[in-house]
């Protein structure tokens, strides 16, 4: 199958690997598969190259390295099983990791991407978060303006959400619209009806932000919902003729150029168009671009003419490589242009495989950056966690405070001590009864200002979490301490929260144990959230379990199980 | 979902290997725990296989059992107090073979837990004893998912294959509309099993000799130790049930979610890059032979011609120069030219001037140049 690779992708893959020497392997295991008409490069999840020679003709040596480079990376940090496991919508979703990728590659400066890529600032964000991230604020966007379309139009709302799940159905409504309409009217009805849900959407801040900072990624704003938000505006009001939809295409007309999806991408065109005066483009190529991967060239055709604004990428095919529309290593969707997981032409890197791959380049950056250390830091972090996954401490808290209360005198067990209820039943058999002691739990919290009080709120949420689910109706008892007791308080949900830490000064947490095993009832387990910095009790003690959060660099004694604590884990 | 395809591997593994009496170790298949959110079909799935292999299923929900349904119950009788078997196990018993699959067992409080472990690796029910032919299968939630959960103590969890059960939304739905399939239940062809068994035993010893450290490492963490973790028990049941996958032709995610399941994900990583290496051609004798190349793919294509570069620069002869190129030349030409030519800028670095500048050359120039890595890189 490789035989055949066009030179200037093989001289790509080699550039890549020469600025990139350790991600040879990864490279190499896309396996290529030529697809004429595609109009671009993209990869599925299971590392296959699609190329079309035509576009890549179209682009420099570099610029393919970097399309490369930016695909590869969407395949080692598995941006699409971080999708499936998020159920994140594709789309949206491929915009995000876009961002999360590209400010990397654009800080090395060694390899270029072509036509404008997404970054973190085209959709209004900082550099350097993750792609769940983006993704959140994204969504946020996008609910946002479908909110308010709602009270605008709900009908047209429900059409809308339902577009933003399928692009297809989008497609559709698009092609009846168009079918009912004639002239003038017949550009703008689809997306009226497409878009209508989110009506006012100029007017939404973040929408005019995002399409501030770069139209192109402007789109992603509004992706969730589907919908541009030039479109809407024409939508909500539907029947306006011609010049106003003119209008609202230009005022919005960046947000429009930065359609996601590759339906709206000519319907957008469409619209600006439609304030010039002509009109038959959009249904046209709504249709094409939305159904048929192999005639991009027909969907790009009316929108190259029609728009003076069309971005020099212009095609309105499917795939978009690094500006929201990768192939499914991104998402984890398959899309109709890609072969099928299961077919034996094109060998397929399954997850096994590519696990397996992702550990040999996380390790052989590694060596590298030991010999030389020339290796970008996004990558260096990354290997890192590969090669020594982060433990997640919600659980590993979770975990021990179970384990300390489970192994308190009779947790939720059998006894013989009492008969059961069911013993009448049959005098012969000997039945045990079902006995619950109430998990009692003290939670000294180091108040002495060196720990954010969000982080704090966060520990003692999760504690009280815990201490719920295993049947704990009472809340926790939560001391504030700093050198010495504040507050003694029974907090039962996050609420009481806010008015329980108080503190600032010295610290000293041996008076806050203390303390705790003043309570009556005693409690089973005594939890210390703390940054370390602090005298300890000198013995172990005794009939109570003594958790460590740590949250901080200092020491916890020996006696006690620790949990390391780290900001911002997951 | 491949998870999914390597339970029925698994179930089959422990309805058969039993038989294999005369091998030495005796192949040891252990029982399955499938982790999985509450209301994912597992029991559905359960009662298929058991109606596809044509084998009983009996399905015990632990948490809603007391220790007394597992450890038997004591019935005062003529001559002391008897442990009698509940009917499930009777009719497991009788029928000699069967599924039992038991579910929610994290939920279940530590009495139960504790009865089950005599249930679950002795097989034994009160004073019963379960034929070797009854597979058991058991289910449970995440801790952080149910209601009161514990993680299971360290030694029942390293006696069990863990297997994460997935739902696929895209295979959900499509099963919702048009019937779930059946899940395709794997034959384990029983006269290549111990050639295969063989061989797995083989190689994890070999990787055992090379990490030794590996061989038994007990996590630190609580939550770790619930799950599955490296032992020589777990090795065994590894080998075990890779070998029960060949011999049953399934394919490598199967593989790698087994043997995951027996000794955890970072150990099984490991081994399995280990096996990974393995499976490449000695680059001694590629430059004897370079059709050995041969049907690579282009990451593992790399990682020979690779191996071969080094092998040959790290004593450069004349010989090895020469044949290092031969190589190069014969790559290029069966698989991609990139994965050559990018393994020849390497071998053109150690040229030596005493060394003549090979024909072979010629083939990678132009692409190198149009990499602009000529001058360079390249020789």
């Amino acid at each position: 199958m490789t035989e055949k690779l066009p030179e200037k992708l093989a001289a790509a893959r080699i550039k890549l690997i020469y600025h990139h020497p350790y991600l040879a392997t990864a490279v190499f295991a896309l396996h290529p598969v030529s697809r004429q008409g595609l109009g671009t490069l993209a990869v599925d999840a299971w590392w296959r190259l699609y190329y079309d020679e035509a576009a890549i003709q179209r682009w420099s040596v570099d610029e393919i390295a970097g399309v490369l480079y930016h695909e590869v990376l969407h395949l080692l940090r598995d941006h699409a099983g971080r999708a499936r496991q998020m159920g994140a919508h594709p789309r949206l979703w491929n915009h995000a990791a876009d961002a999360e990728i590209n400010d990397d590659i654009l800080a090395e400066k060694t390899l270029p991407l072509p036509d404008n890529p997404i970054t973190p600032a085209s959709l209004g964000q900082e550099n350097g978060k993750l792609a769940e991230e983006y993704y959140a604020a994204l969504a946020q966007q996008a609910q946002q303006q479908a909110g308010q379309g709602q009270q605008d139009d709900s009908e047209a709302a429900a059409s809308s959400s339902s577009a933003a799940n399928s692009s297809a159905s989008q497609s559709q409504s698009g092609e009846q619209d168009g079918a009912g309409q004639s002239g003038g009217e017949a550009d703008q009805q689809p997306a009226a009806d497409a878009a209508g849900a989110q009506g006012e959407s100029p007017q939404d801040s973040s929408a005019q932000t995002a399409a501030g900072q770069n139209e192109e990624s402007a789109a992603a704003g509004t992706a969730g919902a589907g919908q541009p938000a030039a479109e809407e505006q024409d939508a909500g009001r539907g029947g306006d003729d011609g010049s106003q939809a003119g209008d609202a295409g230009e005022s919005t007309s960046s947000a429009s150029s930065a359609q996601p999806s590759s339906p709206s991408q000519p319907a957008t065109n469409s619209v600006q168009q439609g304030g010039v005066g002509g009109s038959n483009g959009s249904p046209a190529s709504r249709d094409a671009a939305a159904s048929e991967p192999s005639t991009p060239d027909a969907a790009s055709a009316p929108a190259h003419s029609s728009s003076s604004a069309t971005p020099s990428q212009g095609d309105g095919g499917k795939p978009d490589v690094a500006r929201g529309r990768c192939g499914s290593c991104a998402t984890g969707v398959k899309e109709d242009w890609e072969l099928d997981p299961d077919d034996k032409s094109v060998p397929a890197v399954k997850k096994a495989e590519a696990d397996l791959i992702r550990r040999k380049v996380a390790q052989e950056i590694r060596e590298h950056s030991k010999r030389r250390g020339t290796v970008p830091a996004h990558l260096k972090r990354w290997a890192e966690e590969v090669l020594r996954p982060k433990v997640n401490w919600r659980r590993e808290l979770a975990s021990a405070i179970r384990h300390a209360l489970a192994d308190a005198s009779g947790m939720a067990d059998y006894s013989y001590r009492r008969p059961s209820r069911r013993q009448s039943a049959n005098p012969k058999v000997i039945m045990p009864a079902l006995r619950q002691p109430l998990p009692r739990v003290a939670v000294v919290v180091d108040t002495s200002g060196s720990i954010s009080d969000r982080m704090l709120a966060q520990a003692v949420a999760e504690v009280l979490g815990v201490v719920k689910a295993m049947g704990g109706r009472n809340g926790v008892k939560v001391i504030s301490c700093d050198a010495g007791v504040h507050t003694v308080k029974d907090v039962l949900n996050r609420r009481h929260l806010k008015h329980a830490l108080h503190g600032g000064g010295g610290t000293d947490m041996r008076v806050g144990i203390k303390e705790a095993l003043k309570q009556k009832p005693r409690p089973h387990v005594v939890i210390v959230l703390t940054d370390g910095y602090t005298p300890w009790p000198s013995k172990p003690l005794r009939g109570v379990k003594v958790i460590v959060a740590l949250l901080g660099d200092g020491v916890s004694p020996r006696w006690a199980k620790t949990i390391r604590v780290e900001e911002n884990s997951a | 979902m491949s998870n999914n395809k390597a339970l029925p591997v698994a179930v089959a593994a422990q309805l058969t290997v039993h038989r294999f009496t005369y091998l030495t170790p005796r192949p040891y298949a252990p029982p399955v725990l499938a982790w999985g959110e509450p209301g994912v079909g597992k029991t559905a799935v359960i009662t298929a296989i058991g109606d596809a292999l044509n084998v009983p299923v009996e399905v015990v929900i632990a948490s809603i059992r007391e220790p007394s349904d597992f450890g038997g119950l004591p019935v005062v009788g003529e001559g002391g107090v008897r442990l009698h078997a509940p009917a499930w196990a009777q009719r497991l018993a009788a029928a000699q073979q069967g599924i039992l699959f038991l579910d929610e067992i994290s939920t279940a409080p530590p009495a139960v837990q504790a009865a089950l472990l005599r249930v679950v690796l002795d097989r034994v029910v009160g004073e019963l004893e379960l034929p070797a032919g009854v597979a058991v299968v058991a289910a449970a939630n995440p801790p952080e998912i149910a209601a009161g959960g514990w993680e299971l103590s360290p030694p029942l969890a390293n006696r069990f294959v863990h297997l994460q059960w997935k739902v696929d939304a895209a295979d959900w739905c499509e099963g919702m509309v048009k019937g779930f399939s059946t899940p395709s239940i794997p034959q384990i062809n029983e006269t290549a099993f111990p050639a295969a068994y063989e061989r797995a035993r083989a190689l994890v010893a070999a990787f055992i000799r090379r990490r030794p450290t590996l061989l038994c490492a007990v996590p630190k963490t609580e939550e770790a130790q619930g799950r599955a973790w490296p032992s020589p028990r777990s090795w065994h049941a590894a080998a075990t049930l890779m070998a029960a996958a060949e011999a049953a032709g399934a394919d490598g995610e199967v593989v790698s979610a087994l043997v995951a399941g027996c000794v955890g994900e970072a150990a099984a990583l490991e081994f399995l890059q280990f096996r990974r290496e393995l499976d490449l051609p000695d680059p001694q004798q590629v430059m004897g032979n370079p059709d050995l190349l041969k049907g690579l793919t282009g990451d593992r294509m790399h990682a020979a011609l690779t191996a071969v570069v080094a092998h040959a620069t790290a004593e450069l002869t004349p010989e090895k120069w020469a044949a290092a190129w031969r190589v190069l030349a014969h790559a290029a030409k069966i698989a991609g030219k990139d994965v050559a030519a990018w393994c020849a800028c390497i071998l053109a670095r150690a040229h030596k001037p005493d060394l003549p500048v090979p024909s072979e050359v010629e083939e990678f120039c132009p692409l190198l140049e149009a990499a602009g890595l000529l001058g360079g890189g390249g020789k």
